[in-house]
């Protein structure tokens, strides 16, 4: 393990991205939201480990499907929610309404926790939002309040009737903190605590990202080594006649 | 006088006073002529160190006859205790160099949180030297080096060691032992995050507090490094160096093309920076009087600025014609002064707007704020801003393009389709990732340009908005970002900004005529520094704290009056 910075880890980030071929927007957005859920003691790296093996296609980018009945539809074609996450957000609250509530549902996407982030900016713009997703196993729901910091995460158990998606997403943001509270409630059941696997609370998150601030971040050696082989691709070759575009050497 | 403001709320505050236009303030030029004043960082932590009587101890001073080994200082400080560690090192004269790839100094330091115990110390041994190749931990909050001006170094130290006084006149041409040639914080290495240090330490809580901190101790250290070499080789005859002329020894500094992409990441930043400068000047122009006593002293402090700009001793002939240029101006200034009865001081602003250059006008600016401390030192406490750029997803399209239209019109204006507008790229190299500048068609690594074309960018984001409003009039923004990805930084940027005051630097970065030195001089102006002396259109040396008080001078009076710094008079001591 190393220890870094997350100022480090951004800039690593943004660079190992920007290698990759993803466009400013997405490998600034890529990097903040792994940075932060690595400060929030979510494991941001562990959702983009094999990233550097895949090169994003251009012509694969974010589509929006068919407006449904409940909102809107974005077809993320095989992107990490790191990527494509805030823009899931941004266009539920572009949707909210005084009356209505803002309903995204990103659909064809993986490393769905990176959504988190994006709901912590959602809510410091005044939103109250919830995203819920599922596997196999267990259906995950992240609410937040307006103004709250971080959002409290639940995994909980999943009920039979489910039906599960590994690769959808939904997203829905509101004026009304009580929109989001019904969704929680109706998403965790009464019985969420006999179901519940992972329970982080906010105050949780907050605390370890205070921890990360004093103290930085233990991340992967393997892993750092792997995005700065990959950010080398924005470098450009030193030579002579590049040294003058630094300006003159001095006496 | 009218009666000044009670409230301290600054965003509010300001809205009732008359800035100057963003078109007038962010123009390049304008920016590339700043000069430090009141509020410039170095001030601001002077203040803080004087007023609030820090204590800099040596604790650690192992340095071998000719000046080489490990200091160490505490600094106990208003909230809290930070130590100061200085490796000094011999160096080959062929290997000190001021540019970022070099690798090895004549100094390399460290600024620490808490104290430094034996085996932090190690630790730091062993990897402070190597600056870059090195790693250090979140204890750590700025990293830096320093090389000797190999003109000044030994002959100081050469007359201290003979029992003289260095000479003055000497010393105005370089005012400075060492030069810094990079200082690094926020989180580099593995040090501490700037969120960290904002967090837990309000000594230095303010943007660069630490890092001007860090020059100023290694001033320090120079001063004290040359008085132990002249004791060691002459102990009979030594003396140590005359405060007032310690006083005037600042701490060089060469800065390059690093420094500008910091200007073009932090836009709220700068924006902030900027708007606060203007609320001082619009303060004053609102509430300062224009008192026979108060023309007395303005023409006093123009006659020390002018004296400033005579003694800088440079080779840079534009720079130099410029300084003549301005030392004239500021003449006619006390001439006009002297000539009027002025009302108030919004008089003189339009004189020196449509008489004057913008040097001239920002000496003017730089101060009339220097007068009224009561009206702007509060200031100094809304330098730090948040920096997220946020998309306003729900704004209609329609409003998008407007803002554009009023907010970017300085971008719409220019023609990127004559020859010589995108001529010029920017982009970052392997030695050390040294940003550098390449000619397009040219210079290989155009196709790894670092994103530095703001207005580039606002033009191309100008007409996709209009070609999507064609199509599309009822459009949000948030529909625009989706079906225009490569477009969504720069929307947010455009959104985020038009709602500063002041919004993006009005500069066309791949001009083939751009000139990266203003970006350069706007910001050293905020740091503080003084004696401006382009090396070439890509980089610049400078001086800081020349004239600054000197760590013996703390918990004595403090006038703070030691801009546009001049050559002291040792009838004084």
């Amino acid at each position: 393990m190393i220890n870094v910075s997350m100022n480090e880890l951004s800039s690593l980030l943004k660079r190992s991205f920007e290698g990759l071929g993803y466009c400013q927007a997405d490998y600034e957005d890529g990097a903040a939201a792994i940075v932060w859920l690595e400060a929030h003691g979510m494991k941001g790296l562990e959702t983009i480990a094999s990233i550097t093996e895949h090169t994003p296609d251009p012509a694969n980018r974010i589509d929006i499907g068919a407006e449904e009945a409940d909102g809107l539809v974005l077809d993320a074609k095989g992107s990490n929610v790191a990527f494509c996450g805030r823009m899931a957000v941004d266009l539920a609250c572009a949707n909210v309404s005084a009356a209505s509530s803002g309903r995204v549902e990103l659909r064809h996407c993986h490393g769905r926790k990176a959504i988190l982030p994006s709901l912590s900016l959602c809510a410091a713009r005044g939103f109250n939002a919830i995203a819920r997703w599922s596997d196999e196993d267990c259906l995950y729901v992240s609410p937040i309040k307006a103004q709250q910091r971080a959002p409290d995460f639940f995994c909980v158990q999943r009920m039979s009737d489910d039906n599960a998606c590994n690769t959808s997403l939904v997203v829905v943001c509101s004026k009304n903190p009580q929109d989001i509270e019904a969704i929680k409630a109706r998403f965790l059941g009464d019985d969420s605590d006999e179901r519940s696997r992972t329970k982080i609370m906010s105050v949780d998150m907050l605390e370890r990202y205070n921890e990360s601030l004093r103290n930085g971040l233990n991340v992967d050696t393997q892993l750092v080594k792997k995005f700065t082989a990959a950010a080398e691709a924005v470098l450009v070759e030193a030579t002579e006649q590049s040294r003058l575009g630094a300006g003159e050497s001095p006496s | 006088m009218n009666s000044t403001p009670e409230t301290s709320e600054f965003v509010d505050l300001h809205r009732t006073l008359s800035l100057r236009p963003a078109d007038d303030v962010m123009n390049f030029d304008r920016l590339g002529s700043l000069h430090p004043y009141r509020l410039s960082f170095m001030r601001i932590l002077m203040r803080k160190i004087m007023n609030e009587r820090w204590s800099i101890e040596r604790s650690t001073f192992d340095l071998d006859e000719n000046g080489y080994g490990t200091a160490v200082y505490t600094i106990d400080a208003t909230h809290g205790r930070f130590t100061f560690v200085v490796f000094a090192h011999h160096l080959e004269p062929d290997k000190r160099s001021d540019r970022v790839i070099a690798d090895q100094w004549d100094m390399t330091v460290t600024l620490c949180e808490g104290e430094v115990d034996d085996k932090h110390l190690q630790m730091l041994r062993r990897n402070v030297p190597l600056q870059e190749a090195g790693r250090v931990d979140s204890r750590s909050i700025v990293l830096s080096r320093a090389n000797k001006s190999s003109r000044n170094f030994d002959y100081v130290v050469g007359e201290l060691a003979a029992g003289r006084q260095p000479a003055l006149e000497n010393l105005a041409r370089v005012g400075y032992l060492y030069r810094t040639t990079a200082v690094y914080g926020s989180g580099k290495f593995g040090m501490a995050d700037w969120q960290k240090v904002q967090a837990t330490h309000p000594d230095f809580a303010r943007p660069f507090a630490a890092e001007m901190f860090t020059c100023y101790m290694i001033r320090h250290f120079s001063l004290e490094q040359a008085e132990s070499i002249a004791r060691a080789r002459a102990p009979d005859t030594a003396v140590p160096m005359n405060d007032a002329i310690k006083r005037y020894m600042g701490i060089g500094n060469a800065t390059g093309l690093g420094m500008a992409p910091y200007l073009i990441n932090h836009p709220q930043l700068v924006s902030r920076w900027i708007e606060i400068r203007e609320t001082a000047l619009a303060r004053v122009a609102k509430y300062g009087q224009a008192t026979a006593d108060r023309c007395k002293a303005l023409g006093d402090m123009l006659a020390k600025a002018a004296q400033h700009l005579s003694e800088v001793a440079i080779d840079n002939e534009l720079q130099c014609e410029r300084n003549e240029a301005t030392i004239a101006q500021i003449r006619a200034v006390s001439e006009w002064l002297a000539s009027q009865h002025l009302s108030g001081w919004s008089t003189l602003l339009e004189k020196a707007r449509a008489s004057w250059d913008f040097e001239t006008q920002e000496v003017i600016n730089s101060l009339l704020i220097e007068m009224y401390p009561e009206l702007v030192d509060e200031l100094e406490d809304s330098l730090c801003v948040d920096e997220t750029l946020q998309l306003i997803p729900e704004q209609p399209l329609s409003v998008v393009r407007d803002t554009i239209e009023s907010h970017y019109g300085w971008a719409l204006r220019i023609d990127f389709d004559t020859p010589g507008s995108r001529d010029v790229f920017w982009y970052r190299s392997q030695e050390k990732s040294e940003p550098r500048l390449g000619q397009t068609g040219v210079d290989t690594g155009e196709d790894k340009a670092m994103k530095m074309a703001v207005a580039y960018d606002v033009r191309q984001c100008y007409d996709r908005v209009c070609e999507h409003l064609a199509a599309h009039p009822g459009a949000s923004a948030a529909e625009f970002a989706i079906s225009h990805p490569e477009m969504r930084c720069i929307l947010r940027r455009i959104q985020t900004l038009s709602q500063s005051v002041y919004g993006d630097i009005h500069a066309n970065l791949t001009d083939v005529d751009v000139l990266p030195i203003h970006l350069l001089r706007c910001k050293l102006s905020f740091f503080g520094v003084s004696k401006f002396d382009p090396k070439s259109r890509l980089w610049v040396r400078n001086t800081m704290f020349q004239g600054a008080p000197v760590c013996s001078d703390i918990g004595g009076e403090f006038s703070d009056d030691w801009y546009f710094p001049t050559m002291p008079s040792l009838d004084e001591e």
